[in-house]
C-alpha cells in the first residue's frame, strides 16, 4: 500500500520546495529526513539573492527567474520569508579586480541585469560604511536578500497546510525499485510511493540504489560570523571581486594556495538586524564545526573592508557543508533508467535562490513526464553519460571552471 | 528528568527566550510541528539566537521538549561555537578589542 | 548636591566586610547627568538614582532591567560610549561614561504588538 504518491527524501530547503510544489498540485507527499527541517546546508549559510556573481549564460537565467520568485513568495505563502531587495555591491580592491568586474558586468549586462560599475566616491555615497580605499564596485539595484530559515520554514508549513506530510528524525537506508513501486526503507519503516525525489544534499550518493548511475558530491564547507542586532547600518549586500576573480581565472579546479580558507567576502544585514559576515570554503571538513582560523580570516577582511565592523560584537560564528557536484551544476530532474527516481540537490552555494525554481521545474517534470530541451544542463542524466563516455569519474575541468560560478 | 510540564497553566504569552522574545505559544508551535531538538526550536523560532545565545531558556526549551515526549538524549546540546561569548570584531582581527566591559 | 541613593548602597558586606570610600564621579544616561561611584557596577549606579527600567525591548516595547544580575543573560545591556550590548550588572561605572537606553531595533518603536495574554 503506497504511503504516498511521492517520497521526498530530505527536508531542507530543496526537500520543502519541492514538498511544497509537489502538494500544490494536490500530490500526496511523505518528506523524509534524518535531522530535522532545514537543519543542514539550509542553516549554514547567508541569503543572498545576487545575479552578479553568476556566469552570464543559462545558470544566471535560472537564478533570476527564481530570484524573481522569491521577490514576490511571500505572497502566496503568506509569511515573510525575508525577502529585501538591497540592491548588491560587489566591491574591487585592485586594478585587475577593475579590469575583470568591466568585462564581467559588461557579460551581465547583456543578459539583461543592470550592473554599473561605480567610482570610488561613488560606492562612499552609496554605502557610507564601507572603507574609502576601496577603488570601486559594481552595483546591481535589483539584487537583494532573503532569510534561508524563514524561507524554508515557510515553504515546509505551507506544505504541510496542504496536506504533505513530514517525518523527522528518520534515517534513509535504502531506496530501492521493488515490484513496480520505490520502497523506501528507513529507521522507522519502509514506506512506498509511485516516485521518489532524492533532495538530501551531500547524502545524495549514498541514496542512489545500486543499479543506478555512481553519483558524487564535492561538500564544502563554509563559515560565517553574527553580529549582535544592530540599528539599520547598510543599505545593500555586499561582495567582493577579489572572489569571482579568482574562480573566473583559475585555469584548472582546486585550491587557492595562498589562501586555503578560500576567505570570499561578503556582509548582509538581515531582516532582525543581526549582520552576516561570510565567507570560507573549505574542502575536506566532515563536520559542521567553526574553527578560530576561520573565524580570524573572515574578520580580517571584515576589519578591512568596513572597518565600522571593529566596533561591532560578534556573537556566533555557525557553517556546513554546501553540497557541490562534480561539475558544479546543479542536480534536477529525472535518473535515466530508473522509472520514477527524481534528484533535486547538489546547488553548491546556490541553493537558497535556486530553491523556488528548482521545486517547481521539478515538480512540473514529475507531473508532466517531459523534461525539457532547456533544462539539458542540470538534468542527472548528463553525468551517467560522462560516466559511460569516461572511467566512471565525471569530473571534467574545463567544463567545472566554465560552470562554476556560485560563491559565498 | 523528573520535571512537571513546565508549560502547564502558563499563558501563551510568557516569553521563553528573552533576547528575541519568543514566546512560550510560537515554541509548542514548533515542537507540535515535530521539533524535537533544541536547534530544529533554535531554527524555526529564532529562541537562542540572541545575545546569551541561549543561556538564559535553553533549559527551560529541553523542560518543554521533555514534557513533549523527547528527554534530554534526544533534545540535545546546544552546540558551541566561538566565541564563547560576544567579543569586539577587533579583538577577532588581532586587536586589542577592548571592550567597556 | 548629596549622591543618590543614599541608604541603598551597601556599606558593609556580609562576607567582604567594610566596602570603603569611592571616588564620586559623573556619568550621563540618556542624556541627564547623575553620579555615583567609580567601580560600582552601571546598574548598581542607576538602580541608587532611582533608575530600573534600563531599556524597552526590541520586540514587544516592553520596559527591561536587570534580571539575573551576573552577566548571563544581558537583560540589562545599554550602550556606553558608543559600545553597544555592554552588560551594565558587571561593568564598572567610570568618569564621564556617556550611557544609552538601546533603542529599540525598528524604525522608531517597537516591532511588533505585544501578544494578548492568556
Amino acid at each position: 500500500m503506497a504511503s504516498a504518491d511521492v517520497i521526498v527524501v530530505g527536508a531542507g530547503v530543496m526537500g520543502c520546495s519541492v514538498a511544497y510544489y509537489l502538494a500544490r498540485r494536490s500530490i500526496r507527499v511523505l518528506a523524509i529526513d534524518r535531522g530535522s527541517i532545514g537543519g543542514e546546508a539550509s542553516s549554514a549559510c547567508d541569503g543572498y539573492v545576487v545575479s552578479q556573481t553568476k556566469s552570464p549564460g543559462a545558470y544566471l537565467a535560472l537564478a533570476l527567474q527564481s530570484a524573481d520568485m522569491l521577490r514576490s513568495l511571500h505572497v502566496e505563502l503568506d509569511a515573510d520569508v525575508g525577502y529585501r531587495q538591497t540592491g548588491s555591491l560587489i566591491v574591487m580592491r585592485t586594478e585587475s579586480e577593475c579590469d575583470f568586474m568591466e568585462a564581467h558586468t559588461k557579460a551581465l549586462r547583456l543578459q539583461g541585469v543592470s550592473a554599473a560599475l561605480l567610482s570610488r566616491d561613488e560606492v562612499r555615497e552609496e554605502e557610507p560604511v564601507l572603507s574609502g580605499r576601496l577603488l570601486g564596485a559594481s552595483l546591481c539595484p535589483d539584487d537583494g536578500t532573503v532569510d534561508p530559515l524563514a524561507l524554508t520554514r515557510a515553504l515546509y508549513v505551507n506544505a504541510t497546510r496542504l496536506g504533505a506530510r513530514f517525518l523527522q528524525g528518520t534515517s534513509v537506508t535504502r531506496v530501492t525499485a521493488r515490484h513496480g513501486v520505490w520502497a523506501v526503507e528507513t529507521s522507522g519503516g519502509t514506506y512506498e510511493a509511485a516516485a521518489v525525489v532524492l533532495a538530501a544534499g551531500i547524502g545524495l550518493p549514498a541514496l542512489m540504489p545500486g543499479e543506478g548511475p555512481r553519483l558524487s558530491m564535492n561538500p564544502l564547507f563554509g563559515q560565517l560570523l553574527v553580529t549582535e542586532r544592530l540599528p539599520k547600518v547598510l543599505r545593500h549586500c555586499i561582495l567582493d571581486a577579489r572572489y569571482i576573480a579568482l574562480k573566473h581565472r583559475r585555469a584548472g579546479g582546486g585550491e587557492d594556495h595562498d589562501d586555503p580558507l578560500g576567505a570570499g567576502f561578503g556582509l548582509e544585514q538581515t531582516m532582525h538586524g543581526n549582520v552576516l559576515i561570510g565567507n570560507t570554503r573549505e574542502a575536506g571538513k566532515g563536520d559542521r564545526t567553526t574553527s578560530i582560523r576561520g573565524v580570524r580570516a573572515i574578520a580580517r577582511q571584515a576589519a578591512e573592508i568596513a572597518p565600522f565592523l571593529r566596533a561591532v560584537h560578534i556573537i556566533r560564528s555557525f557553517g556546513g557543508l554546501r553540497p557541490y557536484t562534480a561539475d558544479g551544476m546543479p542536480l534536477v530532474g529525472p535518473v535515466e533508467g530508473q522509472p520514477g527516481l527524481f534528484l533535486c540537490g547538489g546547488h553548491g552555494s546556490d541553493g537558497i535562490t535556486l530553491s523556488p525554481m528548482s521545486g517547481k521545474l521539478l515538480a512540473e517534470m514529475l507531473v508532466s513526464g517531459e523534461t525539457p530541451a532547456a533544462c539539458s544542463w542540470f538534468l542527472p542524466s548528463r553525468l551517467s553519460a560522462d560516466a559511460r563516455g569516461s572511467d566512471g569519474d565525471p569530473l571534467r575541468q574545463g567544463r567545472k571552471d566554465e560552470a562554476i560560478n556560485g560563491l559565498a | 528528568m523528573d520535571s512537571p510540564d513546565l508549560g502547564k497553566g502558563r499563558p501563551d504569552s510568557t516569553v521563553i527566550c528573552r533576547c528575541e522574545e519568543i514566546t512560550l505559544a510560537e515554541i509548542m508551535e514548533a515542537i507540535s510541528r515535530g521539533a524535537r531538538t533544541l536547534d530544529a526550536v533554535k531554527r524555526q523560532t529564532r529562541a537562542g539566537m540572541g545575545m546569551c545565545q541561549g543561556r538564559t531558556c535553553h533549559q527551560a526549551i529541553v523542560r518543554l521538549l521533555a514534557a513533549a515526549g523527547r528527554g534530554p538524549e534526544q533534545a540535545g546540546r546546544p552546540s558551541i561555537r566561538p566565541p564563547v561569548r560576544p567579543v569586539l570584531l577587533e579583538a577577532l582581527d588581532g586587536g586589542e578589542g577592548a571592550s567597556t566591559e | 548636591m548629596t549622591l543618590p541613593g543614599a541608604g541603598l548602597r551597601v556599606a558593609v558586606h556580609s562576607l567582604l566586610g567594610p566596602l570603603g570610600e569611592a571616588r564620586v564621579v559623573r556619568f550621563t544616561f540618556d542624556g541627564l547627568e547623575y553620579q555615583g561611584l567609580e567601580g560600582e557596577p552601571i546598574a548598581a549606579a542607576l538602580a541608587a538614582a532611582g533608575i530600573r527600567v534600563i531599556r524597552h525591548s526590541e520586540r514587544f516595547g516592553r520596559p527591561r532591567g536587570v534580571f539575573c544580575a551576573i552577566g548571563h543573560c544581558y537583560e540589562c545591556r545599554v550602550t556606553v560610549n558608543g559600545e553597544r550590548n555592554v552588560r551594565s550588572c558587571l561593568t564598572p561605572l567610570r568618569e564621564g561614561m556617556v550611557v544609552q537606553s538601546q533603542e529599540p531595533i525598528g524604525p522608531g518603536g517597537p516591532l511588533e504588538e505585544p501578544p494578548h495574554e492568556g
